[in-house]
């Protein structure tokens, strides 16, 4: 009875920025899969799909106003009316409107039962507009949010900008989010192999956190969001680790957009994976550490005004041998 | 066969010699809904290849019933008509249709490009009431729309008319809102904080019960708006039940059937009655008998359970298989229970009321 989920691709981006290019491109482009696509800003350019479902973005919070635990109530309702039909499809693209928080989008995928019955999140895409970005990224926090969420970001219409101006705005993307896979497009033309079948919510293919590289001193340390990222060599003491982490999703659930982590745990023999949105979290054993290896405990946060001493301070108090 | 196995349901059910008569066949496609006609006649089976089936509930079975398809459109939700053998489906292209036994159909278009939802019916009026994004509309047996109600704060997930149709609740975020269907005019602002998936009147008018997103069921006091929160449930409440007498409202979404004493002064101070307790599997649809304290149970594994309310004891009336059950109705005489499951069972069950599950021994 149990058959694969579903994968979902949660597309988002500024008005303008190129998503309902990319959407095409996904639609029309020969890969014989069929896609149900949920969409919020219908009508503004075709979109040549047989299974298109237009929907309100109706964000319910959970657990009685918790800020945390959002959901959409829309996904929801249409997921699971999808599920129930026979005419089935092979992969989900939910295109979100430009002043979207990703956040409930995400937590659906994990609070409701519903949907993560039949449905696993895949990756969030967020496409950039290359020429405005830097623009709308001071005027409004969503456009800073999407970026900070991606696991893949489509650096778009770089075409229309100057070398100098290309580069600025890559600073301020990897100043946000260090981790997503930056990819630099023309009219959104990219490799779909780089967009679809990414698997960056599946735990088990969270094989290694590699954040891009970034010169030291060259990014810019006023940003309200920032990525940190924390390792170290010795194991973790489980319970310690477990506590702390738990404080702080508890404390800082709000500001911490996302989190991930590979971790070394003392007298265990296999990895211990986590990644959350917020505070949700899911964790999982992953692959037995080789003999050859060198074990580490890596773990990254992108959140707002998060304090990289204080994270590394509690991070090391977690060290079996602290 | 029926009553041989318990499909996962034990303690709390008290197993019995099979006391129903189980036809049982496949439809190919997911039961999205299936109900038996006022007239008691027939069953309509809605899937989710577009089809509805209608089969005579005396016999003959699949072999014997009419199929309607629908322009590849997405069925979505169905009542029996307000009095006689149709059925009202409602589709995703904003339209309903009435279908008949005889394989006539009649159209209605309600909207544009729309969701026709949560489709419920006020027999005693003649009166539907569907939704259709944020719009409620009701609508008579000719499909002309006498009330109608366009922005409520979220898409309505439920819907129901008060027992004489002169309100509709409508369930959605942050509450439940009634209307009165003559004036137009908002009756109830019922407020408690979260997104409310189904909602229920009880038969005497007295209480207003939703389900919740939560896991919550919430009732309000229609006449004094006092409101109670039942909390507890592992999963979502998909379905909710009033007993015939409103004394117990029913819920699934527990390892058992949880029926909650209503009577007196509501549901306030004691805990549920539970009865068909399954270690293994969780309480998917409920349906009220519709003239005896018995409570029909379908479980995320198949089974379809019938359950004494009073006592506590419980048949097997489907065994386990075909996956989760999706639907459950109950004819008007309680002579017959029909249901769907997720892989496309559908079953009818006839329930000989000398035999109820509380006039009878264990083997």
């Amino acid at each position: 009875m149990e058959s694969a989920k579903v994968p979902a691709t949660v597309l988002t981006g500024y008005l303008g920025a190129g998503k309902t290019t990319l959407l095409n491109r996904i639609l029309t482009e020969e890969h014989g899969k069929k896609y149900a696509v949920i969409v919020n800003e219908f009508g503004e350019t075709g979109i040549d799909n047989e299974l298109v479902v237009d929907s309100d973005e109706e964000v319910f919070e959970m657990n009685n106003g918790c800020i945390c635990c959002t959901v959409r109530g829309d996904l929801i309702r249409i997921i699971s009316t999808l599920m129930k039909q026979s005419a089935k499809f092979d992969g989900m693209i939910i295109e979100t409107t430009g002043l979207a928080d990703p956040a409930p989008v995400v937590q659906t995928f994990f609070a409701d039962e519903d949907v993560s019955a039949k449905m696993a999140l895949d990756a969030i895409v967020t496409v950039v507009d290359a020429k405005h970005f830097l623009d709308r990224v001071d005027e409004a926090h969503e456009a800073e949010e999407q970026v900070a969420f991606a696991d893949v970001i489509l650096l778009n219409k770089v075409d229309l900008v100057e070398p100098a101006t290309r580069q600025a705005v890559r600073d301020k993307i990897l100043s946000l989010n260090r981790f997503a896979a930056v990819y630099e497009t023309v009219k959104s033309e990219i490799d779909l192999n780089h967009v679809l079948d990414r698997g960056a919510f599946d735990l088990q293919r969270l094989l290694d956190i590699e954040p891009t590289l970034l010169e030291e001193d060259d990014h810019e340390h006023d940003d309200t969001i920032v990525s940190v990222s924390l390792n170290h060599p010795d194991p973790l003491d489980p319970d310690k680790f477990s506590d702390w982490i738990r404080a702080l999703i508890m404390e800082r659930g709000a500001d911490i957009l996302r989190s991930k982590g590979i971790l070394s745990l003392a007298g265990q023999e296999r990895r211990y994976i986590f990644q959350g949105v917020h505070m949700t979290i899911d964790s999982d054993w992953g692959g037995e550490w080789s003999p050859d290896e060198r074990r580490s405990s890596k773990l990254v946060f992108i959140g707002r005004d998060l304090d990289e001493a204080e994270l590394t301070a509690g991070f090391r108090a977690c060290l079996a041998t602290a | 066969m029926p009553g041989d196995r318990l499909g996962g349901v034990d303690r709390g059910a008290r197993i019995v010699a099979p006391q129903v008569d189980l036809s049982s066949e496949e439809f190919g496609a997911y039961v999205i809904a299936i109900d038996v006609n006022r007239s008691g006649a027939h069953a309509s089976i809605v899937t989710g290849s577009g089809e509805a089936w209608i089969a005579p509930l005396n016999g003959g079975g699949k072999a014997a019933a009419v199929r309607t398809a629908f322009d590849a459109a997405m069925v979505l939700s169905q009542v029996p008509d307000v009095a006689g053998d149709g059925f009202l489906i409602g589709l995703d292209d904003g339209t309903a249709r009435r279908i008949q036994p005889d394989g006539t159909e009649e159209k209605f278009t309600l909207g544009t490009d729309r969701w026709v939802e949560n489709l419920t019916a006020a027999p005693s009026r003649g009166l539907f009431a569907c939704s259709l994004g944020r719009r409620v509309l009701v609508v008579d047996t000719a499909g002309e729309t006498v009330a109608r109600w366009d922005d409520h704060a979220s898409t309505p997930a439920g819907l129901c008319f008060s027992p004489d149709g002169g309100l509709v609740a409508v369930a959605r975020y942050n509450g439940v809102t009634v209307w009165d269907v003559e004036t137009g005019r908002q009756a109830h602002d019922l407020f408690w904080r979260g997104s409310h998936t189904g909602v229920s009147w009880s038969k005497d008018g007295a209480f207003i019960v939703t389900a919740t997103q939560d896991r919550d069921l919430h009732c309000w006091s229609v006449a004094d708006g006092k409101d109670y929160r039942m909390s507890g449930y592992p999963s979502k409440i998909r379905d909710l039940s009033w007993s015939w007498d409103s004394q117990y409202v029913c819920a699934s979404g527990a390892d058992a059937v949880t029926a909650w004493y209503c009577g007196g002064g509501g549901p306030a101070g004691r805990p549920p009655i539970e009865l068909g307790y399954a270690y293994d599997s969780t309480v998917a649809r409920v349906s009220c008998h519709p003239s005896e304290l018995m409570v029909a149970a379908g479980y995320s594994n198949g089974t379809v359970l019938i359950g004494d309310i009073t006592n506590g004891e419980a048949l097997i009336a489907k065994p386990s298989g075909g996956g989760a059950a999706t639907a459950l109705d109950w004819s008007p005489d309680g002579a017959t229970l029909v249901a769907g499951t997720e892989t496309g069972t559908a079953a009818i069950m006839r329930v000989e009321p000398s035999k109820r599950p509380g006039s009878v021994s264990s083997p």
